[in-house]
């Protein structure tokens, strides 16, 4: 796509996302200001304006990812590959089990495919926990032993975590960056078939302007019902809404921290990151570097990309609420951040609008909070209405009604959220997507599912997200139960433990609303109900899924890579005979 | 290493190798399985100005009223 048509498209969609954020604008206005116009009715309309902004920004995404088709891009693939490769796996008090199991089975699934370079992996370790550092020396032991690794493994612990994953990747290119022109970036938890690891090599090697590449990885290993939610939704609705950002990406794609390769000249060159001045929230270290990474890339001149058509990427997500919650708040306090580099010198004007986005999509839910305040506290400035303006007349006269908007209104923001959904559902029904996700009718049955099922969570979501933003404005932490438990399972203590305030804010606000704006309460209800029975509700999801529903393709057919990282766990845990996919002939290994 | 520290998965692990040329974990991770030695500078790039947006804007106003002739209408004097 050409830059007129880049920017084309992209105003397209901020168009779109203001003229219907006008709308509403105006539709509330009509409706809050049928009894006259007052300061709060004014109030109330921006703050809808912005959440409904906020909301059509997300449905012009999925309506272009719904309208575009991914395309690999057009190359050479028989070129020898030159470029030396490195597999970077930065770890932290991680399961070394889990971890280095990820490595062999990938290390495997390269050999099977026929890496064409050797490619080397280097386990980079800011483990603070002595027992976990021993554990990870010893199991790296083995690692080395299993995979004839000596001279393409390698290992080595920080004394210091400073600057965390960043600083933890900035300290291999300072001390070994030479060695290498590429870097594949992983998280802990990640997965990467080796066939896509190759396939990202080459598109480095077509194209020497592109500095980072990165995969849209999909959430496997879910067993709880939250995870499958997850799950279902990053493999479902997920690669559409990428496809759109995708489109909208030009030169100035994202980097989402793992499960991409870099070019490592491009990197060091453009992204030592500096402590920003001051103390942290807002102050020093960078936190959420990976966005901040991809803009100084983009500002260098190097080309940034999120390919969507690239397949065999995986990651695992969080199996409950509070393990959600909690790395919300992590991500929140770097998003935020971003407010402070938002006006580095030099950046693309795209880069200064995604972080823009990245901060609104944390301040969001304060706007829907002020919008449901602001709303239980009108009635209390409302002057009662005159029923009998002219004197001696002996019938009342009601002002005209205005709340058909307010319900067109509703409708309208329900349907930003949803319709792209729906579409997306049709659309796989059409295509015959659907049948790698039990078939159309399982597909529309699972979206409607999801759409219940995070209407549900969203109002306790919603208060997550305000104390989040709420501490790292004050500089605090509320603290978190732990849960030790693997599978992710809470329970009704734990559960309980972690949302007693919000179960105790949703009672008090339903009673104020009862109170002061009894005509509010039903609609509020939805809101109020779930905080209430927060802990129930956080219980019931971390439980593991019984139902067919939410399929996802690697349910019946399970990718190579997680077959053989299964097959190398079960081993290493001794549950298996096998002594691990077979190391002379990996072909073997997948078979 | 104490054998305390290990699970029952990691004896596990360490009962399965299969390999002869298992090391120790110390020789390992010193010697051949150490980082290579390519160091690559990275320097430290710019993310906020040397003067914050506001206080630029401040002192650009200020020069705009120092420009103004006094008296003008525009000035207010």
């Amino acid at each position: 796509m050409g830059r007129i048509g880049l920017w084309g498209l992209r105003s397209a969609a901020i168009g779109f996302s203001l003229v219907t954020a006008a709308g509403a604008f105006i539709l509330f206005l009509q409706f809050g200001g049928a009894d006259g116009i007052d300061t709060l009715d004014v109030v109330r309309a921006l703050l809808i304006f912005i959440s409904t902004l906020w909301l059509a920004w997300g449905a012009a995404l999925g309506l272009i990812g719904l309208t575009s088709r991914s395309r690999p891009p057009v190359f050479d693939r028989s070129r020898p590959v030159k470029g030396r490769t490195i597999v970077l796996m930065p770890v932290y008090n991680e399961d070394p089990v889990a971890t280095f199991t990820r490595l062999a089975a990938m290390d495997t699934s390269l050999r099977a495919a026929g890496a064409p370079s050797e490619i080397h992996f280097a386990v980079l370790s800011d483990t603070r926990k002595e027992e976990i550092a021993r554990r990870e020396e010893l199991l790296f032991a083995r690692l080395v032993a299993d995979q004839d690794g000596i001279g393409r493994y390698f290992y080595r612990r920080r004394a210091e975590n400073t600057g965390k994953k960043a600083g933890n990747i900035e300290d291999f290119i300072a001390r070994s960056g030479g060695a290498y022109d590429y870097a594949v970036i992983l998280d802990a938890d990640s997965l990467i078939e080796g066939e896509t690891i190759i396939e990202m090599i080459r598109r480095m090697e077509a194209e020497p302007r592109l500095g980072l590449l990165q995969t849209l990885p999909k959430i496997v290993n879910a067993n709880s019902r939250f995870g499958r939610a997850m799950q279902f939704s990053a493999s479902f609705f997920s690669p559409v809404f990428c496809r759109g950002l995708a489109m909208m990406q030009g030169r100035t794609g994202p980097f989402w921290g793992h499960n991409a390769i870099v070019r490592v000249r491009a990197f060091a060159e453009s992204c030592g990151l500096p402590a920003l001045r001051g103390e942290p929230p807002f102050g020093g270290h960078v936190l959420s570097h990976d966005y901040v990474e991809a803009a100084l890339l983009a500002r260098a001149g190097w080309i940034v990309r999120v390919d969507d058509d690239l397949e065999g990427s995986f990651e695992e997500g969080p199996e409950n609420i509070v393990d959600y919650a909690k790395r919300e708040r992590r991500w929140c306090q770097g998003n935020l951040q971003h407010a402070r580099i938002i006006g580095a010198p030099r950046l693309r004007l795209w880069s200064r609008f995604v972080f823009a986005q990245l901060i609104m999509a944390y301040i969001a839910p304060l706007f829907w909070l002020g919008f449901i305040a602001a709303s239980v506290m009108a009635p209390a400035f409302v002057d009662q209405p005159d029923y009998f303006p002219e004197p001696n007349w002996p019938f009342p006269y009601f002002p005209p009604s205005e709340a058909w908007k307010a319900v067109g209104l509703f409708i309208g923001i329900f349907g930003l959220l949803i319709v792209p959904k729906l579409l997306i559902a049709l659309k796989a029904s059409i295509t015959g997507r659907a049948r790698d996700f039990g078939g159309s009718a399982d597909v529309f049955a699972s979206t409607v599912l999801e759409l219940l099922f995070t209407s549900l969570l969203a109002p306790v979501l919603l208060m997550y997200a305000t104390r989040s933003v709420w501490q790292v404005l004050s500089g605090s932490d509320g603290g978190w139960p732990s849960n030790n438990r693997g599978d992710g399972r809470l329970s009704y203590e734990e559960s309980f433990l972690a949302s007693w305030w919000i179960t105790a804010i949703g009672a008090g606000g339903l009673a104020i609303t009862w109170q002061f704006a009894p005509v509010l309460f039903p609609w509020l209800l939805p809101v109020g109900l779930p905080m209430i029975l927060a802990a129930v509700i956080l219980r019931w999801s971390s439980m593991p899924a019984r139902t067919s529903m939410m399929q996802v393709p690697w349910d019946a057919n399970p990718p190579a890579i997680l077959a053989l990282h299964d097959r190398y766990l079960a081993a290493w845990e001794g549950r298996s005979e096998d002594e691990g996919p077979e190391k002379e002939d990996p072909a073997l290994a997948l078979a | 290493m104490s054998a305390y520290l290990l699970s029952e998965t990691d004896r596990a692990a360490l009962r399965n190798i299969r390999s002869d040329e298992f090391m120790a974990p110390a020789e390992l991770i010193s010697g051949p399985c150490a980082l290579p030695d390519a160091p690559l500078s990275m320097p430290r790039q710019q993310l906020e100005r040397e003067r914050p947006v506001a206080a630029r804007l401040l002192s650009a106003l200020r020069l705009q009223i120092r420009r103004l002739p006094v008296g003008s209408a525009e000035r207010g004097v």
